[in-house]
């Protein structure tokens, strides 16, 4: 079918965007300039910028609710309806990366499947089974059927299916240097298994396929910037559910697919809940299907409105900004014959335009009608300021902090290049480096171990209190209305306390290490005062930048779960009240305890080996520099003895 | 002639917005009962002919006059009553529920009123049907009322074409096949398609009512109804209910696929109802009521050693 391509995205939408990228390959054309001469002692500092540059792509994960419409407005964005799957079934299995302009694009590669590996497939099944498990503690067993079967299924399918090379595939990967809509199809969407039976190929290889990344050049996009589309969430098929929560706190910022004829529901606030744990200015919620509603204009005041209350009453929503549109208008104004869309959305579409003062006689008006009302503009806009704001701004922040360090540096080892040669101990003057660095590395150890058990015995003791107080919440329930009513404690709180805690430990270690790192710093500059004796040469001094502080992901394993009230609803089934308790106390714990664990492995620990990275990142750097005007001061002969 | 004790009670629940209070509104043939693009923050509404006037109960068992069901606070009340007349009402009484999945009400004001009914429908938007919070809801339903449940997947109108309808019915009929007996895909904008909801209902009333042993058993006391009123005669309001054979009745295969047609009755008893519906579908509640009184004798007669006879209940005056 032929069909017209609008370019949907007015550059303007990327224009903050635009600038702040500008500065950063500035930087960076700066960085590989210093690179030319030979100025060894900041090669480690620059080489680790212009790292930092080229890994630097800003994620922007669609999240949501299952058919919200997650997929088509990433089509609307790109201007091209069929390029991602959409459905009216659940439909997108994968995390899917649409990287545009990148430059860290694989060598004729334009669609690269990893698929799982055997280990990584195992424990997918295994956190099926995880889930049963937990159900099965629980005391569900219908639940942990449930799970149990889903897993077993989706594996017998897939082996069924492929065979020999099932075996084969794992851990493999398939990339591509071209691609159509069909190709991506049979990875990225799950498949009707109807048709799958019958030999059709969409959804072939989705159960093995861990992640899909497309690179597309679009000159209309800026460089370096990343869209996820993500499996819907509350799915019944819940096993996809982890990727999908995982996504988010990898990325910098999250729209939110409201649906307008069920925005915000328990579900979407428990999603929003944990996203909100990120940083609430980079979330935006975008309500969709505005022309499923009779009177779009009118409607929208009220759901503005409802939502804003909401998040209000749940203690969220400062700085959310929330816009309002329809995939399917941005999808219709990009089309030959706009005027074709449904007789409904085109209604709606005009109470639209009326409100608006738009006109709505011909087919171009329409298009220039529905382009406005479908919000698409605004949302990138809006996605761009907060990427700009955020991430974009840090970076930059980074890296004039970095520059100013290196060109400092420079200038003093160049000065003192010009004067006159002077000798000292230079095996001594190592050695005490030497040590500064050994001393700050041990009390960095030291400061893990401390942090870390302070932060297992609050996880244990809010543990113990929500324990405590879940039974009590049961206790009164139970005198009150007896045990023939249903009730349920909202785990959320647990979550809350648990997060908070690791938050502040990070923060303290964070702290701890800046402490020390003054220390170090002021040793080096005694070094240099005392046993160069450089007067009046300082260390430079620029803000040190920890790696920012990710809320720990584990703690939102479980949405699904959580929600799913039936399970701690059933409870008031269990008869007389201390056996009610033991077994409550029991499932709370058990439940908790990998949580705790959790924590500490796989969140606590990797963020104490990631600021021991830049304690000595900074140290050698400040070694390397002192050792440059050691160098210098010991002049040219000293240094041509060194050297042979 | 033998008489029920009490008519059938649906329950008509779901996510919120799903369209529960349009799909009784359009039973009723009038706009009953405010019905909002936002959440309807409304209590549990029993609709009856044989209510005694309108009244606020509260969760405390008391209960007072209705002035305005807009003005009445959700909490604290377990349900509205309101007594009124429509044809529909002849066959069964009709419980609108608060939304599920709404952040801002309790879950339990609607599970609560699970007790007093007898069937259950379940709405769930056709463009985000059947997803796990409403699964979740289904797996801790009593297996009492699993029996005879519907699924309406309402918004039909919103699928672009038949092959799409066709996918989603297939993949919701896959999924809740454990849950509902029923399934229909309906848009709850379109006469014929509520005329087809509407003689569902009553069909499933009849067959509800004859398995009616249990039906009386299983209300708890608190729950039924404190007086049963005179059944007045009905008067005609709006909708006329059309069953079986009339042919508005009929479908039209674009609006409506439906995947169950009531036929695969779960008891002896049920197939006689099944079979009497078929010969001679009743056109009035006069005539229904006389078709109950010739089922009864014909399951008297057949089903008299079976364990808790239906007919003991129903017979009962
Ligand atoms: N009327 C209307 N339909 C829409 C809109 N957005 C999406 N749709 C339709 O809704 C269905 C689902 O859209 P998808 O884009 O697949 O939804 P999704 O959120 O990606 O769904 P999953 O990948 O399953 O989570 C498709 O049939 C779309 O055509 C909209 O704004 N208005
Ligand atoms: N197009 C279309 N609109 C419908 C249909 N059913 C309901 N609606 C509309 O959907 C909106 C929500 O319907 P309600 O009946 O109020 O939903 P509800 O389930 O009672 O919602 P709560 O009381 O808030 O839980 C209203 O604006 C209805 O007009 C349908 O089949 N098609
Ligand atoms: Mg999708
Ligand atoms: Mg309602």
């Amino acid at each position: 079918m032929e069909r017209a391509e609008h370019s949907p995205t007015d550059k303007t939408a990327f224009q903050a965007l635009q600038a702040q990228w500008d500065l950063i390959s500035q930087f960076e054309a700066v960085f590989k300039s210093i690179l030319e001469p030979d100025v060894d002692f900041v090669r480690d500092s620059i080489d680790r910028c212009l790292e930092k540059i080229a890994a630097f792509e800003p994620n922007v994960s669609v999240i949501g609710q299952v058919k919200a419409g997650k997929s088509t407005l990433l089509n609307a964005m790109l201007g091209k309806p069929d390029f991602l799957p959409v459905d009216v079934n659940p439909w997108t299995s994968v995390i899917t990366g649409l990287h545009f302009n990148s430059r860290r694009r694989p060598p004729r590669t334009r669609a690269l499947f990893r698929f799982f590996d055997q280990y990584e497939w195992d424990r997918l099944i295994e956190t099926g089974g995880k889930l049963g498990e937990m159900a099965n503690r629980a005391g569900f067993s219908q639940e942990a059927d449930e799970v149990r079967r889903q897993v077993l299924e989706m594996r017998e399918m897939t082996q069924a299916r492929l065979g020999a090379d099932f075996q084969r595939l794992l851990g493999q990967s398939h990339a591509f240097a071209e691609f159509d809509q069909n190709l991506i199809n049979s990875y990225i969407c799950y498949g009707d298994p109807d048709d799958l039976r019958q030999g059709g190929q969409d959804g072939f290889y989705a159960d093995l396929t861990k992640s899909a990344d497309l690179y597309i050049d679009n000159p209309d996009f800026p460089n370096n910037l990343c869209f996820r589309d993500t499996p819907g969430v509350n799915d019944t098929f819940m096993m996809r559910e982890q990727t999908t929560l995982n996504a988010i706190s990898e990325s910098r910022a999250c729209i939110v697919v409201l649906s307008a004829h069920q925005a915000l529901s328990t579900m979407d606030m428990a999603l929003l809940r944990i996203i909100c744990a990120i940083d609430a200015r980079e979330v935006v919620i975008f309500v969709n299907r505005m022309d499923e509603l009779g009177n779009p204009t009118a409607e929208e005041a009220k759901l503005r409105a409802s939502i804003t209350k909401t998040l209000e009453r749940f203690g969220l929503g400062a700085g959310i900004e929330i816009l309002f549109g329809s995939g399917y208008w941005a999808q219709m104004a990009q089309s030959a014959a706009p005027q074709n869309m449904a007789p409904a959305s085109l209604s709606a579409l005009q109470h639209w335009a009326e409100m608006h003062q738009m006109p709505m006689t011909s087919p171009e008006d329409i298009r220039r009608a529905a382009t406005e009302a479908s919000g698409l503009h605004h949302l990138l806009r809006a996605v761009a300021s907060r990427i700009a704001d955020g991430p974009g701004a840090r970076m930059v922040e980074e890296l004039r902090a970095e520059a100013r360090n290196i060109v400092s540096m420079m200038e003093t080892v160049q000065t003192i290049a010009g004067e006159s040669p002077q000798d000292h101990d230079v095996a001594g003057i190592k050695q005490r480096l030497f040590r500064i660095k050994e001393t700050a590395l041990s009390r960095h150890q030291q400061n893990v171990q401390q942090t870390r058990e302070d932060l297992e015995n609050r996880l244990r003791r809010a543990q113990e209190a929500f324990v405590e107080s879940a039974l009590s919440a049961l206790s009164a329930h139970v005198a009150a209305y007896g045990e023939a009513e249903t009730w349920e404690h909202e785990p959320m709180s647990l979550r809350m306390s648990m997060r908070s805690a690791y938050l502040s430990a990070c923060k303290s270690l964070d702290r701890k290490a800046q402490a020390l790192l003054d220390e170090a710093a002021a040793a080096v500059q005694d070094v240099m005062d005392v046993d160069l004796a450089v007067v009046g040469v300082d260390l430079p001094d620029e803000q040190i930048f920890f790696p920012v502080i990710r809320p720990p992901s584990s703690l939102s394993a479980t949405l699904s779960l959580d929600l799913n009230r039936a399970w701690w609803q059933r409870f008031w089934k269990f008869g007389a009240e201390a056996r009610l308790r033991k077994k409550y106390a029991d499932v709370i714990l058990a439940e908790t305890d990998p949580l705790i664990a959790q924590l500490l492995e796989q969140h606590f620990d990797p963020r104490s080996r990631e600021v021991l990275e830049v304690i000595e990142d900074y140290l050698d750097d400040r070694t390397r520099y002192v050792h440059a005007i050691l160098d210098q001061k010991q002049g040219p002969t000293k240094r041509a003895r060194d050297v042979a | 002639m033998t008489q029920m004790k009490r008519k059938p009670r649906l329950l008509v629940a779901g996510e919120f917005s799903a369209g529960k209070t349009q799909l009784i509104n359009g039973l009723l043939g009038a706009n009953v009962l405010p019905s909002n693009v936002t959440a309807t923050a409304l209590p549990p509404v029993w609709i009856s002919a044989d209510h005694m006037g309108d009244r606020r109960v509260g969760l405390d068992g008391t209960s007072e006059p209705l002035r305005d069901l807009r003005n009445v606070a959700l909490e604290g009340t377990l349900c509205c009553e309101m007594q009124m007349q429509a044809p529909i009402l002849d066959y069964v009484d009709l419980i609108d529920t608060p939304g599920n999945s709404d952040p801002n009400i309790d879950a339990t004001s609607w599970m609560r009123m699970l007790d007093c009914a007898d069937m259950v429908i379940w709405c769930s938007n056709a463009v985000q049907a059947w997803r796990q919070s409403e699964k979740a809801v289904w797996q801790a339903m009593p297996p009492r009322l699993r029996r005879n449940a519907t699924l309406v997947v309402t918004h039909a109108d919103r699928l672009h074409d038949s092959q799409s309808a066709d996918r989603l019915m297939r993949r919701v009929l896959r999924e809740t096949d454990p849950f509902f007996d029923h399934h229909i895909l309906a848009s709850l904008l379109v006469e014929t398609d509520l005329d087809f909801v509407a003689n569902h209902v009553v069909t499933l009333a009849g067959q509800v009512a004859c398995t009616g042993a249990d039906l009386l058993s299983a209300a708890p006391q608190q729950m039924r109804p404190s007086q049963q009123g005179p059944n007045p005669t009905p008067r005609r309001v709006a909708r006329p209910i059309r069953v079986g054979s009339s042919p508005a009745a009929e479908p039209t295969a674009q609006n409506v696929v439906p995947l169950f047609d009531g036929a695969s009755a779960k008891s002896r008893a049920e197939a006689i109802w099944a079979e009497l519906v078929k010969n001679a579908p009743p056109n009035s509640p006069e005539e229904w009521q006389a078709m109950m009184a010739e089922f009864m004798r014909a399951v008297d007669g057949e089903l008299e050693p079976a364990a808790a006879t239906p007919a003991r209940h129903l017979g009962a005056k």
